[in-house]
């Protein structure tokens, strides 16, 4: 359920803050800083890109492609970076664009924000676009917000991908 | 040069891979004119329940009729050829033609047409059913074929049946089930990655990221290949093969004494809430799969814990499934670990796949120089040996490709 965001907003800064952060997220990624993406995160966070769009409504008892914990996310970028992964030989190259800002209504005290996403990834002469739909769930409790869940749901999510081997 | 001249005990020639009048032939003899694995039974899970596929490239239905019998027919109505299902799975009463309205039973009787009276006696409905493909299972498993004639399902698959039923046993007491897919396409011929599926000289090699970031069942057994001696792959005959990694889970019935990796102790805490010792040790057993990839050429794998699916679109297109299952009914912790364990490796943005992904289009893209080079596949002849009747050789040998050429050369003698 979407919130009026044409009503007056109490929590206008929490949104600008939320904005700002997947700005800034988007940066980061596209400049393949991995670490420093890593540190967005709560401990408990979950990254998830289900392999359905149905999937995106339970992710935890379905098959996604990517269902990263803390750990898997760590092991995740240690083979981005590591230089020994296959994919990475060349790496992908992504320009990504978000929009469509609209704060999701919750009964947690977690800030919910949905977003689009339009990303170009550039590999060996080949250019792809990619579409999708995408959640953040975070926690505002502390000096920065901090990511509790991310779930990137692409609009093709129910066919067959190339490959991806970035982090959406 | 003929087909047999390309196809050499140990090697064949790169046009294989390349050529695409040789694809075209591939799809006429291989898959359309012999059986193709087509669904699993759990993806046809009530009366009423379809599900489409290809067979080659030509679109399927397959259904369970209201009476619970699995029929194939040809996706395209008997009027104007017009695809009567769009729908990749789902439970149907019948099946309208969204063109004209031609509407079909799930049994492919077509029930009616509009404004029949357009064609007087000219149209028997009995004569218009959607064309009937022939299919046949084993073990849950539906194959179909487009050539009336073929053999016996259980003759194309022989030596290869007990095997499945092997793989079978990794859902425990509980009918093992489809439950998710990861759909991948790469550039690159369908051989690549069938040949693949016995390849364990490439794990060491292409998958040496996941070996370093991962701790697990799958990690360990990989790490171990080029060391284990015991180890084997086993040609089946028909193009069938098996490639053996850990031979300590071939039969996930036989006495096991092995301890509880401790990447499953959670989930054997989890369990034993629920459920008794001995059947938590078997569920533990079955949750990283078998011990082995079994190869049934053309186009299906029961590849450890999943099946891998390959659907040839082009010479250098093709699409790949990696089905996940698990346990109808069993328990949810389980199956939620065997699909956390699919997503880490499998599937486009598996740790894993991915690099095989790469390798496969690196092979399309280098077979593309070398005109009249060859792509080898003498790894393994200097210690293969026969074992009642059958090749078999070290587990990173290439005794399974070779099953497999034997088999493509048979039945594409004389295609061109």
């Amino acid at each position: 359920m979407l919130t009026d965001t044409r009503a007056p907003s109490t929590s206008m800064n929490d949104f600008d803050r939320c904005v700002a952060f997947l700005m800034n997220e988007a940066l980061i990624l596209d400049r393949q800083d991995y670490s420093a993406w890593l540190s967005l995160w709560r401990g408990d966070g979950l990254y998830i890109v289900p392999a359905t769009r149905d999937a995106a409504a339970d992710p935890f008892n379905s098959l996604n492609y990517i269902y990263d914990d803390e750990d898997m996310r760590h092991r995740r970028v240690r083979r981005l970076q590591s230089g020994t992964a296959l994919v990475t030989t060349p790496s992908t190259h992504t320009v990504r664009s978000l929009s469509r800002f609209v704060q999701l209504n919750s009964d947690d005290s977690l800030y919910h924000l949905s977003s689009s996403l339009l990303l170009l990834a550039s590999r060996r002469s080949v250019q792809r676009m990619m579409a999708a739909d995408v959640e953040h769930v975070f926690d505002l409790a502390g000096p920065a917000p901090l990511m509790v869940r991310k779930t990137v749901t692409l609009i093709n999510a129910d066919e067959a991908q190339t490959d991806i081997s970035f982090i959406l | 040069m003929t087909v047999t001249e390309k196809v050499l005990h140990d090697r064949f020639h790169t046009s294989l891979y390349t050529d695409a009048k040789i694809f075209e032939a591939e799809i006429a003899r291989i898959f359309e004119n012999g059986w193709v694995w087509v669904a699993h039974d759990s993806e046809l899970p009530g009366n009423g329940s379809f599900k489409t596929t290809v067979i080659g490239r030509q679109p399927v239905i397959v259904t369970r009729n209201q009476a619970g019998e699995v029929n194939v027919m040809l996706n395209r109505c008997r009027h104007r050829a017009a695809a009567v299902c769009e729908l990749e799975t789902g439970k149907a009463a019948r099946f309208m033609c969204p063109y004209h309205g031609w509407t079909y039973g799930l049994d492919g009787r077509l029930l009616a047409v509009p404004y029949d009276e357009g064609y007087g006696d000219n149209l028997k409905k009995e004569d218009f059913p959607l064309y009937p493909v022939r299919a046949e299972s084993y073990a849950g498993l539906w194959f179909a074929s487009l050539n009336p004639d073929v053999e016996p399902l259980i003759d194309f698959l022989g030596e290869a049946a007990p095997w499945i039923d092997l793989f079978m046993k990794q859902s425990v007491d509980w009918p093992l089930e489809v439950i998710g897919s990861h759909k991948f396409e790469f550039d690159g011929n369908w051989k690549v990655p069938f040949e693949n599926t016995t390849d364990g000289y490439h794990l060491p090699v292409v998958h040496n990221s996941y070996l370093r970031f991962m701790e697990s069942e799958t990690a360990d057994r990989l790490g171990q290949v080029m060391r284990d001696e015991s180890i084997y792959c086993r040609a089946l005959g028909n193009g069938h093969s098996v490639g053996v990694f850990d031979t300590s889970a071939v039969d996930l019935s036989a006495a096991h004494s092995g301890e509880t990796p401790s990447h499953y102790k959670e989930l054997e805490a989890e369990l034993l809430q629920t459920m008794p010792p001995d059947v938590v040790a078997r569920v533990l057993r079955g949750v990283g799969g078998v011990g082995f990839n079994l190869n049934l050429f053309p186009n299906i794998a029961l590849s450890g814990a999943f099946f891998r699916e390959l659907r040839p679109i082009a010479v250098d297109k093709t699409e790949v499934r990696h089905v996940a299952l698990g346990m109808k009914g069993g328990p949810a912790s389980a199956n939620r670990a065997r699909m956390r364990i699919h997503e880490q490796f499998q599937g486009p943005a598996g740790l894993g796949s991915s690099d095989d992904r790469e390798a496969w289009e690196r092979v399309a893209r280098g077979a593309k120089s070398g005109r009249d080079a060859w792509v080898m596949l003498n790894r393994g002849l200097n210690r293969e040996h026969l074992i009642d009747g059958r090749l078999v050789s070290h587990a990173t040998d290439e005794t399974g490709m070779r099953e497999l050429y034997v088999r493509w050369k048979k039945v594409m003698t004389d295609a061109y």
